[in-house]
């Protein structure tokens, strides 16, 4: 019997460290973001008023595309990084056309973000 | 908390009229597919498990059918006594650490006074991998991910066991006031052996309703064991790329209608440290 209740005070362990928390209450300031009404009032998708935001709080991560990221998984943090993966059509594959599989660990994307996305790649995807 | 352990309290007492006549078996191994079985290590048995989760069928032969990418657990189950297994296990997938405590409260007798075979099932995992956003300090226990299963399984013959598993995943930190931190999924797995060596497992954990985000699917696993005398292989395919609860019930993002799904196979070596020696 002793080691039976042994047993329950080691399940219980795995109890203690439980918590209740979201990254939306729990963090007062809030990031920038851009803004949904962009591409359906027909605005100019600009890349550091709307990209540049989106990826910088959806991609660039220091485990993943993050400053100093290896080219073969590129560096969000700066415009040429993103660019080139842009141009080989990686963006396009993997966060707009479906099964979308990136943004990997995090949420996934809205569709306003997928429709800002595409809008600023369809036009050549400037630094502006 | 005081139900849970009311709960433990209530099963102890049940397994004290169960301890004979052992009906064998249910699973052959610890592992169904992605999830655990019912079963137990043996006493002083080290369990050495490489899995690996290929990439989407669905990339062509382009991606030589997933082949090209893989997500790898690596991990170590051991029996402190007949009926109470450790484990520690590390995933490539979000750089996670997980380790379980899995602890076999009834045996099936071949009388039938104990019907069913029950386990219970805790784990606990960190990721370690740094997804969080750059301006923002996150508390550890952002990292952390909790599971609760009650395992019953009975096995009707030698040829067919079935299983079901009520599940609790927690998760400590979620990104929006509209995601739950708890998932509530029910599980259910069989076993049907096919040869002597050879059996066919299915897997499928069903996430209650209005809990995930609709692109999150639920799970469905299915393939071969495939036993020797210290080795189990198991190949299979899934729609979750997950090998521990936190992936495969919440997160699991593949989905069988369009193929978008991974081959994957769990091979497992046991070593004897301590304790009676193989059966």
């Amino acid at each position: 019997m002793i080691k039976d209740i042994l047993l329950v005070s080691l399940f219980s362990l795995f109890i203690i460290g439980c918590s209740y928390e979201n990254e939306e209450e729990y963090f007062d300031e809030t990031l920038p973001t851009a803004n949904p009404s962009d591409t359906a009032n027909g605005n100019a998708v600009t890349f550091k008023d709307v990209v540049k935001p989106l990826i910088q709080t959806n991609c660039v991560f220091s485990s993943c595309h993050g400053a100093g990221a290896p080219s073969f998984r590129g560096d969000f943090s700066i415009y040429a990084g993103l660019k080139a993966k842009v141009d080989n059509g990686a963006i396009k594959k993997r966060v707009i056309d479906q099964p979308r599989d990136m943004p990997r660990n995090r949420p996934p994307l809205q569709e306003f973000q997928i429709d800002q996305l595409k809008a600023w790649i369809d036009e050549g995807a400037p630094n502006n | 908390m005081k139900f849970f352990s009311g709960f433990l309290l209530f099963i102890l007492s049940l397994s004290l009229i169960s301890q004979e006549d052992w009906a064998g078996p249910a699973f052959r191994d610890t592992r169904i597919v992605n999830g655990h079985s019912v079963e137990t290590n043996q006493k002083g048995q080290l369990k050495f498990i490489i899995s690996h989760r290929f990439g989407s069928i669905n990339g062509g032969l382009e991606e030589f059918y997933g082949l090209d990418q893989s997500n790898v657990r690596l991990g170590l189950d051991y029996g402190i006594i007949d009926r109470l297994t450790v484990g520690v296990g590390r995933s490539s997938d979000q750089k996670t650490v997980d380790g379980f405590i899995k602890w076999k409260l009834l045996e099936q007798n071949t009388d039938n006074t104990m019907p069913i075979n029950l386990s219970l099932f805790s784990s606990a995992a960190i990721r370690t991998l740094n997804i969080d956003v750059a301006q923002r300090e996150y508390p550890f226990s952002s990292k952390l991910f909790y599971t609760y299963q009650v395992l019953i399984a009975r096995k009707f013959s030698d040829r067919l066991s079935i299983q079901l598993m009520p599940t609790l995943v927690h998760r400590n930190f979620v990104q929006t006031t509209s995601v739950n931190n708890d998932v509530f999924a029910i599980g259910g797995a069989s076993r049907f052996q096919l040869t002597k060596t050879i059996s066919w497992q299915v897997e499928y954990y069903y996430t209650l309703p209005d809990q995930l985000a609709d692109i999150y699917n639920n799970a469905l696993s299915m393939g071969f064991d495939i036993e020797t005398k210290s080795h189990v292989f198991q190949l299979h395919v899934s729609n979750s790329q997950g090998m521990i609860e936190k992936f495969f019930i919440g997160e699991t993002r593949g989905s069988w209608d369009d193929l978008n799904i991974f081959f994957g196979f769990n091979i497992s070596r046991d070593f004897q440290l301590g304790g009676r020696k193989y059966k």
